[in-house]
């Protein structure tokens, strides 16, 4: 019986991470029945998103539907489980992936699933901000925020899980997918990664992994030096130096947050009930599934470091860094 | 009859203003029996504190060849027999350290004289304070605002200046009855209509109002810098100056302030100024209240409800300036 798993993101949910280590371990994963193929330049299948979301080189293939069929063609009549991993596919604008042509160039073989990691929205957004931070000036943060509560989307990604889910639901049946909880599962022993290990129901642990050559994929830096880098460099992008810069000066570098208190509580009060609703509505094939606790609802909130918390000394202190840098 | 009002500052109390408008409008006074005499070299009559603080900036053309003494001995042949009110005006007559004037041997000097009074105007100690970093800062490199604030917490002095305004009252009180001494609360006189200038006019009883006087040429006004503008600066700056450039684009970051009238203070900080000088404050009311209705120099330390504390700057204020210097490069 072919299986084949389309594990879609969403982004920022350690999709580097798993991909690179599905990919470093494809011959472990082979014996065990498991493809991770290699295709295109990635070591995700990231160019198979390219069938319909237009995508930069490397990440684009020139053929992404010959190569959805070619899989089909492939893998379809064997007995394997082929793993498919592109957070792309999880994107829904400005393009988005067709999901019931997907699943018509899919229908070799015998089961078809979704694996779909969603991290709670707080901490999504902020990532993301700070993932598109490493690309290319976002502007400040507050603006950003607003407008991404106003559309629920960010950066072109479903903030509303329930909007996704429908969108998938457009060529998948419920009960061929499976969501995960991001902020769950990294606290499980085996992690995220164990934690899709085990969704795609392969024998192996993340410990019987080897570790990736490409080490540990996008480590962000603290989000409030981000947030103070992004500020400073506009409208020019934020260059790595002046990120450690404001990074170096922050009292708490290692618990920061780009939200305000009021607007952790706003992300609260808007996605909580959604993400209620989504579970609800997936109980009847996925019962008990849970969305992770929103960012600072699980540790004591004075933990984190919120934005209205950066003190005047700390502005003084990168300012004179600042100055003695430009001399 | 002679008399002499001896205007003593306090320092940022519109001093220069008082005295510019005093000396560009002489010869009107002068027909109102008020003198306002020339001893150079500005409008003030800084030269006259010269027989015990030494003042190297004022240069020797302006002495005659008695020197200090020599000058009052001249106010006194000048005038301490001519009808009319001779007005002398030095904030300097105030400073504490690193001397002070001798007011036991000044009132002798005036001995010829049929009366001699001395107006103190004094200025809420927070504002006071506050007034006198950003002054010094106009010209050099004051201590840090918080290193300032606690010397004068302790010492009760700014700079060189009483920010107690009791000792300045005894100091005068070696020389001068407290029945001659006139004490002005500076808040109450320039909400007055006419301003502190009109105060003056009628307490010398000249039958003008103030705005008769000209207005005068702004190049020689002491404009106060905003404060947070330039605490941000020099506290980035410190030791050095900041410089032209770094004050205006602390200026230009002011827009993303919230409304209200910036301070220096955090709220924690202004209220230990009011903790240390409101009981000294009522001390003095209580000194000198059977010589002038307390009302009239009783000094009420309650911040004003409008005013921006320095924590309260926030971060787009900071994001703003950072974000120019790092467009300056």
């Amino acid at each position: 019986m072919a299986r084949i798993i389309l594990h879609i993101g969403t982004h920022k949910t350690a999709t580097t991470h798993i991909q690179d280590s599905l990919h470093a371990n494809r011959k472990r994963l082979k014996q065990h029945g498991v493809i991770f193929p290699h295709i295109g330049q990635t070591r995700g299948q990231h160019g198979l998103a390219s069938a319909w979301i237009k995508l930069p080189m490397p990440y684009s293939l020139t053929d992404a539907e010959r190569s959805w069929k070619r899989l089909a063609r492939v893998y379809g009549p064997g007995e394997h489980t082929v793993v498919v991993s592109s957070e792309e596919l999880s994107r829904l604008r400005p393009h988005r992936v067709n999901m019931a042509q997907l699943r018509d160039w899919l229908q070799g073989f015998d089961e078809i699933r979704i694996l779909c990691c969603l991290r709670n929205q707080a901490s999504f957004l902020q990532s993301v901000y700070q993932q598109v931070s490493d690309e290319r000036q976002p502007g400040h943060w507050v603006p950003y925020l607003q407008a991404a509560l106003r559309s629920r989307m960010v950066d072109g990604l479903a903030l509303n899980y329930a909007r996704l889910v429908s969108h998938i639901e457009t060529g998948f049946a419920p009960d061929e997918i499976t969501l995960l909880s991001y902020d769950h599962a990294i606290r499980t022993p085996g992690g995220i990664l164990g934690a899709v290990l085990a969704a795609i129901n392969c024998p192996l642990t993340a410990a019987d992994l080897s570790a990736s050559p490409h080490g540990t994929s996008n480590i962000s830096p603290p989000p409030l030096a981000s947030f103070a880098a992004n500020g400073i460099a506009l409208p020019a992008r934020a260059e790595a130096g002046l990120v450690h810069l404001a990074a170096r000066h922050l009292p708490r570098p290692n618990r920061t947050t780009l939200f305000s208190r009021p607007e952790l509580a706003q992300i609260r009060a808007l996605f909580d009930p959604l993400n209620r609703a989504l579970e609800n509505s997936r109980a009847s094939v996925q019962p008990g599934f849970r969305i992770g606790p929103m960012l600072g609802s699980e540790a004591p909130e004075h933990e984190l470091m919120f934005r209205g918390e950066l003190t005047e000394t700390y502005w003084i202190d990168l300012a004179r860094a600042l100055r003695s840098a430009q001399r | 009859m002679a008399h002499v009002i001896l205007h003593i500052g306090a320092h940022k109390t519109a001093t220069s203003f008082v005295q510019r408008q005093m000396f560009f409008n002489r010869a009107a006074l002068r027909r109102h029996g008020v003198y306002y005499p020339d001893l150079g070299p500005n409008p003030a009559h800084h030269i006259l504190a010269t027989p015990w603080i030494s003042l190297p900036e004022i240069g020797s053309e302006y002495y005659g060849p008695s020197g200090p003494d020599g000058l009052w001995e001249t106010l006194a042949q000048t005038y301490a027999h001519k009808p009319g009110t001779l007005f002398l005006s030095a904030e300097v007559f105030s400073r504490a350290r690193p001397q002070a004037v001798d007011f036991g041997d000044l009132r002798a000097r005036l001995a010829g004289f049929d009366s001699v009074k001395v107006l103190y105007v004094l200025r809420r100690q927070p504002e006071l304070l506050q007034s006198i970093w950003l002054q010094v800062l106009k010209s050099g490199t004051p201590p840090p605002f918080d290193r300032f604030l606690s010397h004068a917490l302790q010492t009760h002095l700014a700079s060189g200046l009483w920010l107690d305004h009791t000792r300045v009252y005894e100091a005068v009180g070696q020389g001068v009855p407290a029945g001659d001494i006139l004490l002005w609360d500076y808040d109450q006189i320039r909400h007055h209509p006419g301003g502190i200038l009109q105060a003056v006019l009628d307490l010398l009883q000249v039958s003008m109002s103030a705005r008769e006087f000209p207005p005068l040429p702004d190049t020689q006004a002491n404009h106060s810098p905003d404060p947070l503008a330039s605490y941000a600066a020099y506290a980035i700056s410190s030791p050095d100056h900041p410089g032209e450039a770094l004050m205006r684009r602390a200026h230009q970051a002011l827009i993303h302030l919230p409304q209200g009238r910036p301070t220096l203070y955090t709220r924690a900080e202004y209220q230990a100024v009011q903790e240390t000088f409101a009981p000294l404050n009522a001390a003095l009311v209580q000194r000198h209240g059977p010589y002038q209705p307390s009302n009239q120099y009783h000094l009420d330390l309650t911040p004003p409800e409008d005013l921006l504390w320095r924590d309260q700057i926030g971060n787009m204020f900071w994001l703003d300036l950072l974000n120019q210097m790092q467009k300056a490069g």
